[in-house]
């Protein structure tokens, strides 16, 4: 099972991030969520989907997929280190896993259907 | 009976990792927690302690920062009835070397089994963290969660597996296998390899993984993992056991050694001030502001591909943030406080490193944007960082311990709201 | 008020560079619900002092559908009443989510200022270094300040700085529903806005339940087949004017949406960019985003080229000036006249209904008839419509479209939330004391 995301159906309305986040955090926040709706480039209107699963972080961007293996620098050529824990504070995609009703809360709630199960 | 009174260095050197202890002794229920940076060290302040953790970090660094003055008052502390728990660049610190300055340190015989002259001919992963050691280096067989499994020495009647993660610590082999109390079992589905797994398995299965060593009164322990980590609740359980277990039957040495020294937890107390009022608010909402200020460009850091060596170890943007909400998620509960304890000068530091470390987070999301060399002011950031969390958790615990306010372990189920 | 709030309603004294907190008592939301329910107590408490009311509706931010929106209630330099305009974008939540529920401003700085809220904290900042420049130098060079990208904006530029009867609140760098002179107001106080980040906590009542109702709603919401359809020139086509999708289709970049709204009403035009280009554009302002398709439709109406039509709008954004009344009333035919004409706009632009809501939403249903006839059944039913989705946080474009949002089940998603014993009769006095 994974999730997929479209970038390009994606409309950037933040529901993944929010329904995600509530999954973690039994109230209405942000900050706990596992994907993300970017939106740091917004006069270029250019934006997508970020998903931290438990080894790699998936950047969902218009032009096509990313898969970074977590912990590798950002030099490519270099190799997994000891000491990197990135994304520290966010736990990895357990595709809501206790949320039986629902599935990943991401897939049921967005209203675009650009994030869907493989 | 009193809390076991902890002193935590946080001083150079140091990573986040100090901050899962926090987090453990807080949920434990020790509440007498004391925060060390390497002058306290140097001028004895850990005498009166019953414990001592260092954590994680840059051994190197540490005991560049620490000198010979502080290892030879760690010895003393030790010595005279002390308990050292040192996890990861803290487990390393007091073993044997020759290396500087590691060297001002050899406290325990016990020897490192991830060391490269181990294995030669083979290939070993070097790595940025991977740290000269004599003429050899050490090396990381693997990260993320390991399995340990206690061993006769610390019950001869069971032994208990748990899992917990290994982040460039050590795998132990001491002179006396009875000081063995946790050997590494295995692997984990969690476990990354950065060696092969036959040379991770030599390096690590059935070596040392916790070990204790007893120094005269007192003893060491040493974590080869982060037992601290706050996703692993049975290696948690370990130390508060390990620390209530030796703080235990220390206690009654405790009382004397107070009593020999003038020494009591209400006089520390009496040297603290109480604020309240306009004045305790003032400082609330100034620390509120400046975490906040700080958060929000860390947020904007989060998913920028940076990162910093410093020293030996490397440092994200996420590291910022682990420190920052260390201290947020306690703000709430430190706000309903009517009265706030602190030493004389605690609120000018807070305020003042609270307010630097905006400005400068604030510098580096520019030279990063700006593709300029961001190294130096990640230095002053990581430093102003521990200046702060050092003089936040003094004014958190000495005003929720105080007993003038609400209780701490009421406080600390109720959600933060505006984390 | 523990639920789906902040619990905090802030007073900003400009006279006396002064902020108070007060506490948002659940009584008032048991009587007012929310949103411009609230906000037009607060006004009437502060009337005295010439008040801004920024708000947030009782559902913002939250998974009920198109939970987007905030609002600015004031007394508009247009029609000389009270009006209300909503905010939407990201910007509605952020308000919510920096830890405010409800924002008073009132009296008037002697030196320009904009204020800083974040995280449960408000700060009167010296804008001296944004004071002169436009909303979109302003809002760069404050995100850059604080180091954050995401830090959402409501800001005016040099219309509102000069007093224009047109000037606007933009929000971040774009244009805004704020077709009631808001932007003068902002101006008269020395205020150049108001920047926002949070990352705070709602918590709920009944969270299970509440999730649980939004998914149902969410599901019956995405039954309409409208739904397939993106952006604003299908709107515009929904609503009659059949060229317009055409028109913009060759700089159409792509559609993007409020926060959990299901349609994408905003259009991002490319007007120095490759309208096709997928990658990140290396250029710093490749287009300008559009939310309002009047002032679209009336620079094409005055025979402007589709990039043209773009650019006035970018510079009107830029300028801080309500897009449609220059287009309505500056009688330009040419780019380069409509920008040089910003200072001197004038005249009236004819605000429906009551005057309360703002024309930037069409005045009737968008897609979807909702069994409606005559024109009068259908003002009456519109300014319902605006009222209720700016009481309860909805997207107030998306309300015309999507029967499956009603009254009925926003109360049971607010009692829900609250805890509250929300009612119709309730709403219906709320309604009441709102449309007058």
């Amino acid at each position: 099972m994974g999730i997929k995301i479209n970038a390009l159906k994606c409309t950037n309305c933040m529901a993944c991030e929010m329904v995600c986040s509530y999954h973690r955090d039994d109230g209405f926040a942000f900050l706990s969520a596992c994907i993300v709706a970017y939106r740091a480039r917004e006069k270029k209107d250019y934006f997508g989907v970020l998903l931290k699963e438990e080894d790699v972080l998936i950047v969902a961007r218009p032009e096509g997929l990313e898969i970074n293996k977590i912990g590798e620098e950002a030099d490519p050529d270099k190799e997994a280190d000891a000491s990197a824990k990135p994304m520290l504070l966010r736990e990895g995609c357990d595709f809501c896993e206790d949320m039986d009703d629902y599935g990943p809360m991401c897939v049921a709630f967005c209203p675009v259907d650009a994030i869907t199960l493989d | 009976m009193n809390d076991p009174k902890i002193g935590i260095y946080a001083g150079s050197g140091t990573s986040h990792s100090w901050l899962w202890f926090v987090d453990l002794f807080e949920k434990a229920g020790f509440h007498d927690l004391v925060f060390l940076d390497e002058f306290l060290v140097q001028n004895n302040e850990i005498k009166d302690l019953d414990v001592l953790v260092v954590s994680g970090g840059d051994t190197f660094a540490v005991a560049h920062s620490l000198g010979r003055q502080g290892g030879r008052n760690i010895k003393s502390f030790v010595e005279q009835g002390g308990v050292y728990i040192g996890s990861c660049a803290g487990a390393y610190l007091p073993m044997k070397s020759s290396q500087k300055p590691l060297d001002q340190f050899n406290f325990v015989d016990v020897k490192i089994t991830n060391l490269s002259k181990l294995f030669p001919g083979a290939e070993i992963q070097t790595c940025k963290s991977c740290a000269a050691y004599g003429y050899d280096f050490v090396f990381h067989p693997v990260r993320e969660a390991v399995s340990l499994k206690t061993t006769s020495f610390f019950d001869k009647d069971k032994s208990i597996e748990f899992s917990a993660p290994l982040y460039g610590g050590p795998g132990m082999k001491a002179k006396d296998p009875s000081w063995v109390l946790a050997v590494y079992e295995g692997f984990t589905p969690k476990t990354t390899f950065l060696t092969s797994l036959k040379i991770a398995q030599k390096t690590l299965v059935s070596n040392g993984a916790v070990i204790k060593v007893p120094l005269k009164q007192g003893c060491f322990y040493l974590l080869g993992p982060h037992l601290e980590h706050p996703k692993f609740k049975q290696a948690n359980q370990f130390i508060i056991d390990a620390v209530n277990r030796e703080t235990g039957t220390a206690r009654d040495d405790v009382d004397s050694k107070n009593k020999k020294t003038g020494f009591s937890p209400q006089d520390l107390k009496d040297r603290k001030e109480q604020v309240s009022g306009k004045k305790a608010k003032e400082l609330l909402l100034s620390i509120r502001r400046e975490l906040s200020n700080s958060r929000i460009v860390t947020g904007s850091l989060e998913f920028l591909p940076v990162q910093w060596l410093i020293g030996q170890k490397v440092y994200e943007p996420q590291k910022v943030r682990v420190y920052l909400e260390s201290m947020w998620k306690r703000l709430r509960a430190l706000e309903k406080n009517k009265v706030l304890i602190l030493e004389p000068g605690l609120s000018d530091r807070i305020t003042t490193a609270a307010g630097q470390i905006t400005i400068e987070l604030r510098r580096i999301k520019q030279q990063i944007d700006g593709n300029l060399d961001s190294l130096k002011t990640a230095v002053i950031i990581f430093d102003l960082l521990h200046i702060l969390s050092i003089s936040f958790f003094d004014l958190y615990f000495a005003t929720m311990s105080s007993g003038l306010n609400h209780s701490l372990k009421r406080l600390n189920h109720k959600r933060n709201k505006f984390r | 008020m523990e639920y789906l709030s902040t619990d905090k309603i802030l007073v900003i004294d400009l006279n006396a560079a002064q902020v108070e907190e007060e506490e948002l008592l659940e009584s008032l939301v048991e009587e007012k619900i929310g949103g411009i329910g609230i906000a037009k107590y607060l006004y009437e408490k502060y009337e005295n002092d010439d008040p801004i009311v920024i708000g947030t509706g009782l559902l913002t931010g939250t998974t009920y559908p198109a939970s987007a929106a905030g609002g600015i209630t004031a007394k508009s330099p247009v029609t000389g009443s009270v009006c209300h305009c909503p905010v939407i974008y990201k910007l509605g939540v952020e308000i919510k989510y920096s830890g405010f529920d409800y924002i008073v401003v009132k009296g008037r700085s002697d030196s320009p200022v904009y204020l800083w809220i974040h995280d449960g904290v408000a700060d009167i900042s010296d804008a001296s270094d944004v004071w002169g420049k436009d909303v979109w130098e302003s809002t760069d060079e404050l995100r850059k300040f604080v180091g954050d990208d995401l830090l959402q904006t409501m800001l005016i530029g040099p219309a509102g700085e000069n007093g224009s009867d047109y000037a606007q609140v933009c929000y971040n760098h774009w244009s805004s529903p704020d077709r009631f002179g808001f932007g003068k107001l902002f101006g008269a106080k020395n205020l150049k806005g108001l920047a926002f980040r949070g990352m705070g906590l709602i918590e709920v009542a009944e969270p299970e339940d509440y999730v649980e109702r939004s998914l149902e709603i969410l599901k019956q919401v995405k039954e309409n087949s409208f739904l397939e359809k993106k952006g604003l020139g299908q709107i515009l086509t929904a609503l009659g004017e059949e060229g317009v999708s055409d028109w913009i289709d060759p700089v159409t970049h792509r559609h993007s949406a409020d926060y959990f709204t299901p349609y994408a009403s905003n259009t991002a035009l490319f007007l120095d960019e490759d309208p096709g280009l997928l990658e990140e554009s290396k250029k710093e302002e490749p287009g300008v985003l559009v939310s309002d398709i009047y002032a679209l439709l009336g620079f094409k109406n005055v025979g402007l080229s589709v990039k043209d039509a773009g650019h006035a709008l970018k510079a009107c954004a830029k300028y801080g000036i309500d897009p449609f009344a220059v287009a309505q009333l500056s009688g330009k035919t040419t780019l380069e006249e409509i920008k040089d004409s910003f200072d001197s706009i004038n005249g009236e632009i004819t605000i429906p209904g009551s005057g309360l809501f703002t024309p930037w939403c069409p005045t009737g249903p968008i897609f979807n008839d909702f069994n409606l006839s005559g024109k009068d059944e259908i003002m009456a039913w519109w300014e319902r419509r605006q009222a209720v989705s700016m009481i309860f946080g909805i997207q107030p474009m998306f309300s015309l479209m999507c029967p499956e949002l009603t009254e009925e089940n926003m109360l049971e998603l607010a009692s829900l939330g609250t805890d509250l014993e929300l009612t119709q009769e309730i709403l219906d006095a709320v309604i009441d004391d709102i449309l007058g």
